[in-house]
């Protein structure tokens, strides 16, 4: 089974996509697979020849404006021509991201993709919606740091004192179960999603999201966009502000 | 101030027969880049893109109009990917921050709630597609901040005349 992995974000770097899709690749071990990114325009030829040799597609794209990425779209429109001059007939997944805390939020998106599978003669393998996926993303920068720390401030006291206190020990588990508790339900999702791609069979639709109580996301969520207009060195309440450009109405 | 974002020809349009007055139509006709996800619009501009084309202050335009009529091509259940840019442009309508409205996680509009957001898709349309697309445009109108939302579903761009505003 030769199985292509899409990562749609338009992001140069980084991106939960990417990260997710990543991850997704991590669950098929042996697989024949291939991963590409599917940026803009100028990465969908490649695309289309990859298609061709694909058994599985797995998309993995951030959800925007309640539904496919604009660039998706026009990437989806090409491949359905492609499908049906080509007679190409493969098994599309999905894993659809937001940066809301449900992942049910995403359903449109999967929807639309299972439509795609109609019109381009292709069969619908089935998706996960992830809600909190730009949280995951940070959280997967974070806790390698932390645990990362932790692993050196064990080695040096091993080579200081000779024995590592238990307190770091207990640390390190502690980071390592919160950051796979956090994963969790994502982790669980993917496992599904493999087990769907390596048998060739269809899945229903699964959501599932970061696992941290909407009551707290939403705080959390909110400081670091404080942060990260800080960082970029604007204060909140310039955020605040409304854009005071009039449009302009000659454009027709 | 009413606002039509479409993505058809000039035949096509003129055939809406659309008002001058208090009207802003915008042809979304692909000239212009894609998002590309920094989120500068919500990070360092108070709305408004980075990317100076067309789209730049899509946000503002979107956040004052009501209501906001949207014709495009139905895609799978969606919006051309003409149209759909102009809308991923146009995040800038809301705020960075995070609330709840409907029992889910929203962003906080930066402009007043608004009446009205029309959808008409044109186009050959299938059973699951025309669900998707009215899910799709109640999802839009929670988030883009109006009270209500219309779809309207068309076999093709003639029979739009005289059913958009």
């Amino acid at each position: 089974m030769n199985l292509l992995i899409l990562h749609a974000s338009p992001k140069k770097r980084g991106g939960a996509s990417r990260f997710v899709s990543g991850l997704f690749r991590l669950f098929m071990p042996g697989a024949s697979a291939k991963t590409a990114a599917l940026r803009g325009r100028q990465d969908f030829e490649r695309a289309l020849v990859y298609m061709a040799d694909a058994d599985a597609v797995c998309l993995s794209f951030p959800l925007y404006v309640d539904g496919l990425p604009s660039h998706v779209v026009e990437f989806l429109t090409l491949a359905e021509e492609y499908c049906q001059t080509h007679s190409r007939r493969f098994r599309l997944y999905a894993i659809a991201n937001n940066g809301f805390i449900e992942g049910r939020q995403n359903r449109a998106a999967l929807q639309m993709l299972e439509a795609w599978c109609v019109r381009a003669g292709a069969v619908w393998g089935g998706g996960i919606g992830i809600g909190g996926g730009a949280m995951l993303r940070i959280l997967g920068i974070v806790y390698p740091i932390l645990i990362a720390l932790t692993l050196l401030q064990m080695a040096a006291s091993l080579f200081t004192q000779g024995a590592v206190p238990p307190d770091l020990s207990c640390s390190l588990v502690f980071q390592a179960a919160g950051w796979l508790f956090f994963n969790a339900g994502v982790l669980f999702a993917m496992g599904r999603l493999s087990r769907a791609v390596r048998k060739g069979r269809a899945m229903p639709d699964h959501y599932t999201r970061v696992l941290i109580p909407a009551f707290l996301f939403v705080p959390i969520a909110d400081l670091f966009m404080i942060l990260s207009s800080l960082f970029h060195g604007r204060l909140l309440f310039t955020l605040l502000r409304r854009d005071g450009q009039p449009f302009d109405k000659e454009r027709r | 101030m009413r606002t039509v974002i479409h993505d058809l020809n000039a035949e096509g349009l003129a055939a809406l027969g659309l008002p001058e007055e208090d009207t802003v139509i915008f042809h979304a006709d692909g000239r212009y880049a894609p998002c590309r996800g920094c989120f500068q619009c919500w990070l360092k501009n108070a709305g408004f893109c980075v990317m100076k084309d067309s789209l730049r202050h899509m946000g503002a335009l979107i956040g004052q109009s009501d209501p906001l009529i949207i014709v495009s091509r139905c895609c799978y259940g969606g919006y051309s990917s003409k149209v759909k840019a102009v809308l991923d442009r146009a995040i800038g309508t809301s705020l960075p921050f995070f609330t709840w409205r409907g029992g889910q996680t929203h962003h906080i509009g930066r402009y007043p709630q608004r009446r009205l957001l029309r959808v008409c898709f044109y186009g050959d349309c299938t059973a699951l597609e025309r669900q998707i697309a009215k899910e799709l445009a109640e999802r839009n109108r929670l988030n883009l901040g109006y009270e209500k939302a219309e779809v309207r579903f068309f076999q093709n761009p003639a029979q739009l005349g005289g059913h958009i505003v």
